[in-house]
Order: structure tokens, then sequence, then C-alpha cells
């Protein structure tokens, strides 16, 4: 985890239209020992990755919301942040994602809400190690 | 009139070899004749229905409905609609007819009736149905667990850090933890019927998983 490490902790940029949602996986992801930068909607987080001066490490954006979808943003945010590495989360199964014309490639990480505090640890460490 | 006799075989041929199903009855329901479509889809031979009523083919539970038919086809020229009829082996069809009274050179009314089966497109309908159905329960899984999905995971992170961060009483840490466990239940009831989802996502999947039955949807290997 972050906080056992010696070296400062990475920055998650975290992104959900659902406040509560993501006031509750910013502080869950700040006790755990992250930096974290929250975003109401994909806009924002855009805005975020262009005027952030520091490193963004991980973008932890929800899949299905209003004007752009996740994998979208996700897009969009590597243009600006070529080595950010993004964990997609949803309260929809993978199944049900396909609706919305986003598919999960094998192996790509993936957390399903709700998630425990071990499963967003779990789920953060995936998307940091080598793929 | 030499020529009127190779037109009447020609009628008589055009009758017989139709595919449609085609009966004449007199204003008592009795049967003059049927053509061999029609005997066929009956499992009968046409012999075997001529001097019947056409009531004896039709099915027990619409037979007392035919004195109204006989009475409106001989009050009008035409009726038409559906008829339910029973086969000799007990199966159960649905025709829709369309039959005409007219009258012979001698004086006798007569019915003419001209039928089309239709059960296969009706039992398909009912498929159809069924299938749109199941997909309606499909979406409604859908949209319920994503509904429940967003407030569980604030239940269940708010809990999980006042316990991580000690903020709960010693009094209190058995009920929180069972909230915590509730909250867990629910989630995994959720994600059980997340498995509809897979079944409005296919076109062709007419049958519902057994998650439907929630008592037996909350084993763990769901």
């Amino acid at each position: 985890m972050a906080t056992q490490s010696s070296k400062p902790a990475e920055t998650i940029l975290v992104v959900d239209d659902e406040p509560e949602v993501l006031s509750m996986a910013a502080d869950m992801l700040r006790m755990i020992g992250y930096n974290v930068l929250s975003a109401g909607g994909s806009l924002e987080a855009i805005r975020i990755a262009h005027s952030r001066s520091g490193p963004l490490h991980l973008l932890l954006t929800d899949i299905v919301m209003p004007v752009m979808t996740g994998r979208d943003l996700a897009e969009e945010v590597r243009t600006i942040r070529p080595n950010i590495k993004v964990l997609f989360m949803s309260a929809y199964s993978p199944a049900a994602i396909e609706k919305y014309r986003v598919r999960l490639g094998p192996g790509e990480p993936f957390l399903a809400k709700p998630f425990t505090i071990a499963d967003l640890v779990g789920a953060v460490q995936r998307a940091f190690s080598p793929a | 009139m030499p020529r009127v006799q190779p037109s009447l075989q020609r009628y008589r041929e055009l009758v017989e070899q139709s595919r449609g199903l085609i009966c004449i009855h007199d204003l008592a329901g009795v049967l003059l004749s049927v053509n061999r479509a029609a005997a066929d889809r009956l499992g009968y031979a046409p012999e075997d229905l001529v001097g019947r009523s056409l009531a004896d083919v039709l099915a027990p539970a619409v037979r007392h409905l035919f004195p109204q038919y006989l009475d409106r086809i001989q009050r009008g020229a035409t009726d038409e609609g559906l008829m339910l009829v029973v086969t000799h082996d007990g199966d159960e069809r649905i025709w829709t007819y369309s039959n005409v009274r007219g009258r012979e050179a001698g004086g006798a009314d007569y019915v003419l009736g001209h039928a089309h089966d239709i059960t296969d497109i009706k039992r398909s309908d009912a498929r159809a149905g069924e299938a749109e159905a199941l997909r309606s329960v499909g979406r409604l899984a859908l949209a319920t667990a994503h509904e429940i999905n967003n407030p569980l995971t604030v239940i269940m992170a708010s809990l999980q850090l006042m316990v991580t961060r000690g903020q709960v009483p010693e009094e209190a840490a058995p009920y929180v933890q069972r909230a915590i466990k509730s909250a867990e239940q629910i989630r995994d009831t959720v994600r059980n019927m997340s498995r509809i989802t897979r079944l409005e996502l296919s076109r062709q999947a007419p049958q519902l998983p057994a998650v439907l039955d929630l008592t037996k949807s909350s084993s763990p290997q769901a």
C-alpha cells in the first residue's frame, strides 16, 4: 500500500457522477494512503488532467456516466497523460456494461460496486502492476 | 353444353387440390363436402367427415358457440373469425375461417367454408410475447441492480471506514458487524440478479435462470 512505501504516495484521480460514491471512494483511498483528486464528471476530470501540475498515476473512473463513458474519458485522459493507469468501476455487471457499448478487455482491471476496502486495495494494486 | 363438364372438373380439382381448408355444410352445420387438405389436417379421410356435424371437429371448449355461428350465417351472407378445432389425435388447432352462404340451382342453401391453420403463427406469437416479457424482467433486474449497488457502496464503505478508523464504540461493534454482513448479503443477491441481464442481452434465451427463486439464488456459487 502507498502508506508502507518510503516514496511519495501515488496520486489517483477518482471520477464518478454519484457524489456520495465519489466521496466514499476518495475517503477510502485517502485512508489507505493515496493522494486523491475527485471529479464529479468527465469534463471536470479532463480539466484536472490538463491543469494538474504534478503526476497522475491512476484514473479510477465509473463507466456509465453522462456526457461520455469511462472508456471514452480514459482515452481522452491518456492523450494528456500517456502513462496513466486506468481502473474502471461500475454498479453494472461487466455483461450489462456492454449494453452501453463498453467492453472490458481480457484481464482489464475492473472494480464492481459495491466494494469493500479490501476489494479496492486489490483492484488498485492490480491496476498498478505491470500488464 | 359440352364445355360445362370440363369446367366443373377443373373447379373440383381446384378445390380438392387446394392447400386451403375448404368445406361445404348445410345450414344445420352438417358437412356435405370436405377437401383433402382440410381432412388431412384434421386426421381424417374426407369421406369420414361427410355427413357429420362441423361441431364434431370443434374443440369441446368452444362447441357451445356453434349454434351462434349457425345463427349468424343464416341471418347474414358471411361470417368470419377464429375456430378451435380438434384433430383425430386430440390436438387442438386454431383456424381462421371466412365462410359464405350460397344457394344451389335447385334452391337449397349451403355454406362454403374456407379456412387457414394459423396455430403455428399463434404459438410463435405467444413465444415471442413470453420472450419479450422475460427481456423486460432482465431490463428491470439490470436497472434495479445499478440503483441498489451505488447506495450500497456508500453504506458498506461508511461502515468499514468507521470500523477501520476505530470510530465504533465497543457496545455498538456487534451491530455494525451485523450491518456489514447484511449489506454483503444484499450485494450477493444483487449480483445474482445481474445474471438475469444476460437473458436481457440475449434475444434467444426464453428461460429465466433459477436466480428468480431468490431462496435458491442465495447459494454462494451463483
